[in-house]
């Protein structure tokens, strides 16, 4: 379970990206982040990361805040939540099956179990016989693919994805979505920002909408799968 | 993967094979334990460390040419010392103390004295000479032969020479033994040149402090120059940093690639510098010993032992690793991932 109380995150620039956002997302839930650009979507991603630290508040994950985690702490944090950007950050010197190599290696996995997950994660996103290839080789929705297939190699619990059909025609953004919710079904936990309204909002989830870096209305579509009861609530005003 | 986008979240999908393949927590394989990662990660880094030295292999080839340089320069400076003091113990072993006895001493009293100076355990050596033999060396020596004939009596004293242990006195301790000696009844002057030796001793220690000097700032030079390197190579490498500690990389993991790069370049280095070293003792070897046959001495260059190039390779490996992780720790902070 996601939980961010009270959050606020002011940049050192002096701009208020997050003022006062309360949020529970359920552990097997996936929820969409809307808003418009600036509204704080990419920033509560980056908390939940713990790419950025908050100004104030606390983000708990699995009863743990994420504030006490200590520096040697957060990488195995990490490995447990996976990232996925709107531009893939992959490795262009390395190829496709070494980028998904990268994450089981440092974890220290043998070669067999590495080359078993990233085969699976490469089958699973259609890139399986691209595995040679270097990501400069590929399409752009080639790229995120292999940027999705690297999130989910490690077998996280989290999955954070930030506009990841943000570079994709929306042909391609259905299959991302698609594959998404597939791996939602198993388990993984999705909070994927987006401002692609007219993509999810066909779509069951709950989605929280943002806007100048408070939560700007309760829950669109409160069904979730895993059944549970879900907050969305807004910092009280002073 | 293509189609419409499954928009029902209630309805859970119950074949889902490459899915469950990739993602079902409860089927995670077995972690790998803490050795075999360990052994992995280092593995890994060494061989990465090698593929970047080789995917650059001029500018790298540079780089461990000016560390051989730099490390070569404080080495050659101790063969330097080494040498000088291997000559300073040779002129040592040839101090030699003439302790010469007043006219008129008795052959007992020189007997004695003979046997009280044998029972130092600080002197090497005690040889008398008497007054008759150093009348007949002088006469040899000094092509006075019929001038000194022509005398009455011989002029000269007896004397013993003394030969010091300078393993265990230094130029202090000789200089208050012949003060202990000139105080004996029998002696009348006790010699050595002390102030010759003094000479050649402070110039010996000059050298010594001076290549002391120039070593540490070439030490440090080359700790600043594979820091550099290092930092060089990691920001040719930032992204790959980047995306290393967002898929969970601790900082060592980071760090230890950059250790490798650091250790091959301070090992290469210092076997570089003595290889240098050794080519210059075999370029000056004739020299030298045109120069000593002049000198009718057996002198010859010194060349750096086995404990002298261990040193010089462990020198090497700790600049290597010191620089090394300095500038990777500066880099990870910079980071702040």
């Amino acid at each position: 379970m996601i939980a961010l109380k009270n959050l606020r995150k002011r940049y050192q620039n002096g701009h208020d990206a997050l003022r006062g956002i309360n949020l529970k997302i359920d552990q097997g839930e996936l929820v969409f982040l809307t808003g418009h650009s600036g509204a704080g979507k990419s920033t509560v991603l980056k908390l939940i990361a713990l790419l950025e630290r908050p100004s104030s508040g606390s983000v708990i994950v699995d009863n743990t805040d994420l504030d006490k985690l200590s520096s040697k702490q957060i990488p195995f944090y990490r490995r447990k939540v996976g990232m996925i950007f709107q531009n893939p950050t992959l490795l262009n010197d390395r190829s496709v099956y070494e980028n998904l190599a990268l994450p089981l290696r440092i974890i220290g996995f043998a070669e067999d179990e590495i080359r078993s997950r990233v085969h699976a994660s490469l089958e699973l996103v259609g890139l399986l016989k691209k595995q040679g290839q270097f990501p400069l080789a590929l399409s752009g929705g080639e790229q995120q693919r292999v940027g999705i297939a690297r999130a989910i190699v490690g077998r996280p619990d989290i999955i954070l994805a930030d506009e990841p059909t943000g570079n994709l025609d929306p042909e391609l953004s259905k299959d991302i979505m698609n594959l998404f919710i597939r791996l939602n079904q198993v388990g993984i936990t999705f909070v994927i920002a987006t401002h692609d309204l007219a993509l999810i909002s066909t779509l069951k989830y709950r989605q929280i909408r943002l806007l100048d870096g408070k939560v700007a209305e309760p829950l669109a579509h409160p069904q979730t799968h895993t059944q549970t009861q879900t907050q969305t609530t807004t910092e009280p005003t002073a | 993967m293509s189609g419409s986008i499954n928009n029902d979240p209630s309805k859970h999908n119950n074949s889902l094979n490459s899915e469950q393949l990739v993602t079902n927590s409860n089927e995670k394989s077995t972690p790998p334990n803490r050795f075999s990662t360990w052994s992995n990660h280092h593995q890994t880094a060494c061989k990465n460390a090698i593929t970047r030295l080789l995917s650059a292999p001029f500018s790298n080839l540079l780089t461990i040419f000016v560390i051989a340089i730099a490390l070569s320069l404080p080495a050659a400076l101790q063969v330097i010392i080494k040498n000088l003091e291997a000559g300073q113990n040779t002129v040592n072993e040839q101090a030699k103390i003439a302790l010469f006895l007043k006219i008129g001493t008795s052959k007992e009293d020189t007997e004695a004295l003979i046997q009280q100076l044998n029972k130092n355990d600080s002197l090497l050596d005690v040889t008398f000479i008497s007054a008759d033999e150093a009348l007949l060396e002088f006469q040899q020596s000094s092509n006075l032969g019929n001038t000194l004939s022509a005398l009455k009596n011989n002029p000269l004293p007896s004397s013993i020479i003394v030969t010091p242990n300078t393993k265990q006195l230094n130029i202090d301790d000789i200089e208050l033994l012949i003060g202990d000696f000139q105080e004996l009844e029998a002696v009348d002057l006790a010699q050595i040149d002390v102030k010759w030796l003094r000479k050649l001793l402070s110039i010996i220690d000059l050298a010594k402090h001076f290549a002391i000097g120039i070593s540490i700032f070439l030490i440090f030079s080359v700790f600043i120059l594979i820091g550099n390197t290092i930092r060089n190579l990691g920001l040719s490498f930032q992204e790959e940093i980047a995306v290393s500690k967002l898929v969970g990389a601790t900082d060592a993991f980071v760090r230890r690639i950059f250790l490798y790069s650091g250790l091959i370049y301070g090992v290469a280095g210092s076997i570089l510098g003595l290889v240098f070293v050794f080519i210059a003792i075999f370029w000056l070897t004739p020299k030298m010993n045109e120069l000593a046959a002049l000198y009718s001495s057996n002198i010859s260059i010194i060349g750096p032992g086995v404990n002298d190039t261990l040193s010089l390779i462990a020198i090497g490996m700790i600049l290597g690793l010191g620089g090394a992780w300095v500038a990777a720790n500066r880099m990870i902070s910079r980071l702040s991932l």
